[in-house]
């Protein structure tokens, strides 16, 4: 890593048409016999980059970050999203390209690295500061604003090993608030602990983004979105995206949801379901149940709020009379979450002679991240004791959700942050001004 | 090079803080605790008086041979324990390695410390035994910083060689015992330079280890001057291996991060 005198004044992290490839090979003797071997005959051969046994993690990769900003970066996992945060760190080299950076770095990759169990929480915080490149006198200057702030003043002269793990993370990431860099490279650290020591760090953070740049490598799609200026989407070490929070994070999803897509379309049952799932006397006989959106097209995942369109496809085997048809929805865990039929929605059927279909649409899917399961049937005379077919799990489908709403279901909300005293003895009269609507946004 | 030196010097904190570290982490899980530093060379000491003055007489005419025994030891456990404790430490710290940036040299040098550590306290050990047997000091001893400071420079050049290797070629932690307990046996840790045969002598004493701790016999227990013969080949593979073996550390050490 070179640290350049500032040039281009703003930004304080550059990547110059960075690679990074990883040796797979093996370092045995054998093996490093056949590579002097296959040295010597590129020799006499042209190179031939598909020949080369690197992997390539990073790949000509060039970007700039700019002081003061917050940047995420997401990706799947081995998309090369921690290899780019330890080239920023200088933990490891480019293969090729150059990585600048401007400034202090601290890279809180792990919080308490470094951490000797049998040492006591004091001296730990001496040995971790050290570590993440403090000097003595500063780490002698910031030693109590540390313990005040990890709330360990009880257990400062006990050995970590006896801490609880909640407590491990307090004191690693105390000592790691008082860093003062320039620029802070962190992974998947920003809240540690319990619900109040969170709020803490959430602080914390807030006044280190205010006062350095800030690198952060995040699963938790909801933080990236409230907390980064500028969001890279990193596939296959290349960036796919490098936006506004909002507009990555949503293409980030909708690929998920593509991909997921795609996995499922293959190990998805075209054909009903035979066995024990399965019952009936068949004179209608339920051929495929399948997914789609409004538009007729096949799909397995869905975003919350989005419709979801079930079609049944059916074959006559025999003689019936009033055919009628029902859907249930179940979680994975098997809760029934909703279920209807033609003839409690009082929808007469026409059954064709041959085959036929029918679909059920749900305009707003108010599920939140899961897969959840469908059972078809159809029967005469709403009659479910003795009916015609009924796959208990004929098909299943999955809903992904961005915000950070948690369960199964989305229930319409709204909350009223500013309840005066007075208020709560007439309910009639609050403030509906300070009502905040939640409905819009959540997928 | 001197950019490496000034980037070293400022993580001092972080060197002494690990040396610190683990000083207080063995003692602390020992009942002996301090007593162990001692404890080495001594029980080695008595043991070897007993063989060799009892089984295998190694005579000396002026100085006991215990002394002579205990000096040796001491300069040679300095050698080797920081050898061994150095050449697994940086794939031993890898969490470190893998997450954090500072010059990776602080690592294997604080195990330096560790020993130097154990080397001080076996001094004042020394300084006992040298009172119990009356043997006189003279301003010979003056040359005994010097000559630690050539011992720490090729310690210090090994150590970093052979840290870094091990990271590479993992062989080499089987390598290392050996090869430490071959160069124990040629150098005059345990019997004294002088039953080396004449026409030996020569070659016998181009192993800087062996010109060492003859050297220090000398001065400490004699009241000589080193031959400047042999500690200039001393101080010469001293410089060698410290430029050597920085240099070779700093060229892979880009490289750690990513093999572990």
């Amino acid at each position: 890593m070179l640290c350049d005198a500032p040039q281009d004044a703003a930004a304080v992290l550059e990547f110059d048409r960075v690679s990074k490839g990883y040796d797979r090979q093996s370092l045995s003797f054998r093996s490093a016999f056949h590579r002097a071997l296959a040295r010597m005959k590129r020799r006499w051969t042209p190179p031939n980059p598909q020949a080369d046994s690197l992997f390539w993690a990073v790949r000509d990769l060039s970007f700039k970050v700019y002081k003061g900003e917050t940047v995420g970066i997401i990706g799947e996992n081995g998309a090369g999203k921690s290899t780019i945060l330890k080239l920023m760190a200088g933990i490891t080299a480019p293969t090729h390209g150059r990585v600048v950076c401007r400034g202090r770095v601290a890279s809180l990759i792990e919080l308490g690295a470094g951490f000797n169990p049998d040492l006591t929480g004091r001296e730990n915080i001496t040995l971790n500061g050290s570590v993440l490149g403090l000097s003595q006198s500063e780490i002698k200057q910031k030693f109590n604003h540390i313990v005040s702030f990890s709330g360990l003043e009880q257990f400062l002269d006990t050995p970590v090993k006896y801490y609880s793990s909640g407590m491990y993370a307090k004191l690693g990431f105390a000592v790691a608030a008082y860093v003062e860099a320039d620029i802070i490279l962190t992974d998947e650290i920003l809240a540690v602990g319990d619900v109040a020591f969170q709020r803490q760090c959430h602080k914390k953070f807030q006044e280190l983004q205010s006062s350095a740049t800030i690198v952060f490598v995040s699963h938790d799609l909801l933080a990236i979105r409230k907390s980064c200026t500028r969001v890279l989407w990193i596939r296959g070490g290349l960036i796919q995206l490098d936006s506004k929070p909002d507009e990555v994070v949503d293409a980030y999803l909708d690929s998920v949801q593509q991909e997921r897509e795609e996995e499922l379309r293959v190990g998805r049952p075209k054909r009903a379901i035979q066995g024990a799932m399965r019952w009936g006397s068949g004179e209608i006989e339920i051929e495929a149940v399948t997914t789609h959106d409004e538009q007729g097209r096949d799909k397995s995942v869905f975003r919350t709020h989005e419709q979801l369109v079930i079609r049944i496809s059916y074959r006559v085997k025999g003689k019936f009379v009033d055919p009628g048809f029902c859907v249930q929805l179940h979680t994975d865990q098997s809760v029934w979450l909703h279920g209807t039929n033609t003839f409690v929605d009082g929808v007469s059927c026409q059954v064709d002679a041959d085959a036929g279909m029918v679909e059920l649409h749900y305009p707003d899917i108010p599920l939140l991240t899961g897969t959840y399961w469908i059972m078809a049937g159809v029967t005469s005379a709403n009659d479910w004791d003795t009916p015609y077919d009924v796959i208990m799990k004929a098909q299943h489908f999955e809903v992904l959700t961005g915000s950070g709403e948690g369960g199964i279901i989305v229930c319409d909300h709204a909350w009223n942050t500013a309840v005066s005293p007075s208020a709560t003895d007439h309910p009639s009269s609050a403030a509906t001004s300070a009502f905040i609507h939640t409905k819009a946004r959540t997928n | 090079m001197f950019e490496h030196l000034r980037r070293l010097i400022a993580y001092r904190g972080l060197l002494w803080n690990l040396a610190l570290a683990e000083l207080k982490a063995r003692h602390r899980q020992t009942a002996l605790g301090m007593l162990w530093a001692i404890a080495q060379p001594l029980s080695m000491m008595v043991v070897t008086t007993i063989v060799f003055s009892m089984f295998v007489r190694v005579s000396d005419e002026t100085v006991p041979y215990a002394i002579v025994a205990y000096v040796g030891l001491w300069s040679w456990l300095l050698f080797a324990n920081s050898l061994t404790a150095s050449v697994s430490s940086i794939v031993a710290n890898m969490n470190l390695v893998t997450k954090a940036n500072f010059p990776r040299e602080v690592i294997p040098l604080s195990k330096i410390v560790v020993t130097g550590f154990d080397f001080l306290v076996g001094l004042v050990l020394l300084g006992l035994l040298m009172a119990f047997y009356r043997v006189p000091l003279t301003a010979s001893v003056l040359i005994v910083p010097g000559l630690l400071l050539i011992q720490v420079a090729i310690i210090v050049g090994m150590m970093l060689l052979c840290s870094a290797l091990y990271v590479l070629h993992r062989d080499l932690g089987a390598l290392l015992p050996l090869g430490l307990q071959v160069l124990m046996l040629i150098s005059p840790v345990l019997y004294p330079v002088s039953l080396v045969p004449e026409q030996l002598k020569s070659v016998y004493l181009l192993n800087p280890m062996a010109a060492l701790i003859e050297a220090y016999r000398a001065t400490l227990l004699y009241g000589q001057f080193p031959s400047a013969g042999s500690l200039a080949g001393a101080l010469l593979a001293a410089l060698l291996l410290f430029g050597l073996g920085y240099q070779y550390f700093k060229s892979v050490e880009q490289r750690f991060a990513d093999v572990m």
